[in-house]
């Protein structure tokens, strides 16, 4: 009598330790399970902060090719209209040379020439 | 028997704290795996990925990057270009401007004299025919054929006496907004010579543009060889 309810007792406590190792694994195979969610949480977190870092360097990089098309006109421009001084200084110099040259015509026989 | 009750019931005690003890250990000894696990995979996942956002993120970077330069590049030639451009169209308002005034100074009867005559001798000893014929404006034939007789002279005395026949063309003649000067004509009209103001003007300008464009402009920098 004493020895059943001794055996009773052990099994019992022998299912008990089952149950509560088995509970442990349970919850292991959750918490791995947890593991891939929270990296995703995590990963996604980061994603985000880059993203959104990529987006600012894109909106910058937009707005400076208006502001740079712009600025490479007007610098041009100056340029251009500085030519414009330029030419005016020197172009009656460069005009009379040309004129000089084109009338001064100097009619030449060949070197070699020999006739009749 | 040999044990009494309590004994037995004490060893069936203590084999019930036994089993409950190890397990409890074992329990201990899976949640820490369980922990450790869950570290080490949560560290490898997220490393994987970051990796691949980093990499991918970067490469998008790198393209901003080469969209800038790319615009740049783009901005300094269109620049380059307008100003080439501009100073081109100097350098031709100053050939029309040329000829603007090569137009007006013709019309000096003395110096456009001079010029034309030697404009003639100068088409003679180019051409070294018998037979020539003379294209002129419509307005200078009279001045060309009081020209001719000297030319001819000046012609025979350079190359020593040489029979020369030079006729006016009566019936094609050089347009008369056009400068001045003269067209030779020689074979039947298969050999000529453009002595007009406008050639020599053509010519004259090519041959200095050099020095126009360094009278302009000022002296090229990027140049590396003068002769």
């Amino acid at each position: 009598m004493l020895q059943s309810r001794g055996i009773t007792d052990l099994l019992a406590a022998e299912k008990e330790a089952q149950a509560i190792i088995e509970d442990a694994r349970k919850r292991k195979t959750k918490r791995l399970k947890e593991a891939q969610n929270e990296a995703k949480t995590e990963i996604e977190h980061f994603k985000g902060d880059r993203d959104q870092r990529y987006k600012g360097l894109e909106e910058q990089q937009l707005g400076n090719k208006t502001q740079m098309t712009e600025k490479s006109n007007e610098e041009t421009q100056v340029k251009i209209v500085s030519l414009k001084d330029l030419y005016e200084t020197t172009k009656d110099n460069l005009l009379e040379r040309i004129l000089e040259l084109v009338c001064d015509v100097k009619p030449e026989s060949h070197v070699n020439a020999r006739l009749g | 028997m040999g044990l009494s009750e309590n004994d037995v019931a004490k060893q069936i005690q203590q084999m019930i704290s036994f089993i409950k003890q190890e397990a409890a250990e074992k329990v201990e000894e899976i949640e820490a795996k369980a922990e450790e696990e869950f570290n080490i995979e949560k560290s490898r996942l997220v490393s994987q990925q970051r990796i691949k956002i980093i990499e991918y993120y970067d490469k998008k970077e790198k393209q901003i990057e080469l969209q800038r330069k790319i615009q740049h590049s783009n901005l300094a030639n269109a620049s380059r270009l307008a100003i080439l451009k501009a100073r081109d169209d100097y350098v031709q308002t100053l050939k029309d401007e040329a000829r603007k005034q090569l137009t007006i100074l013709t019309q000096d009867q003395s110096k456009y004299t001079t010029i034309l005559a030697n404009l003639i001798a100068q088409g003679l000893f180019l051409l070294m025919e018998k037979d020539v014929t003379i294209r002129c404006r419509r307005n200078d034939t009279n001045l060309v054929k009081q020209l001719i007789p000297d030319a001819m002279d000046r012609y025979k005395k350079e190359l020593k006496q040489k029979d020369i026949k030079i006729t006016i063309d009566e019936k094609n003649f050089l347009p008369d907004e056009s400068a001045g000067g003269i067209e030779l004509y020689a074979m039947g009209g298969k050999i000529k010579v453009s002595n007009t103001i406008e050639a020599r003007l053509s010519m004259i300008f090519n041959q200095i543009l050099p020095e126009i464009r360094e009278k302009l402009f000022g002296v090229n920098q990027n140049r590396k060889y003068h002769d």
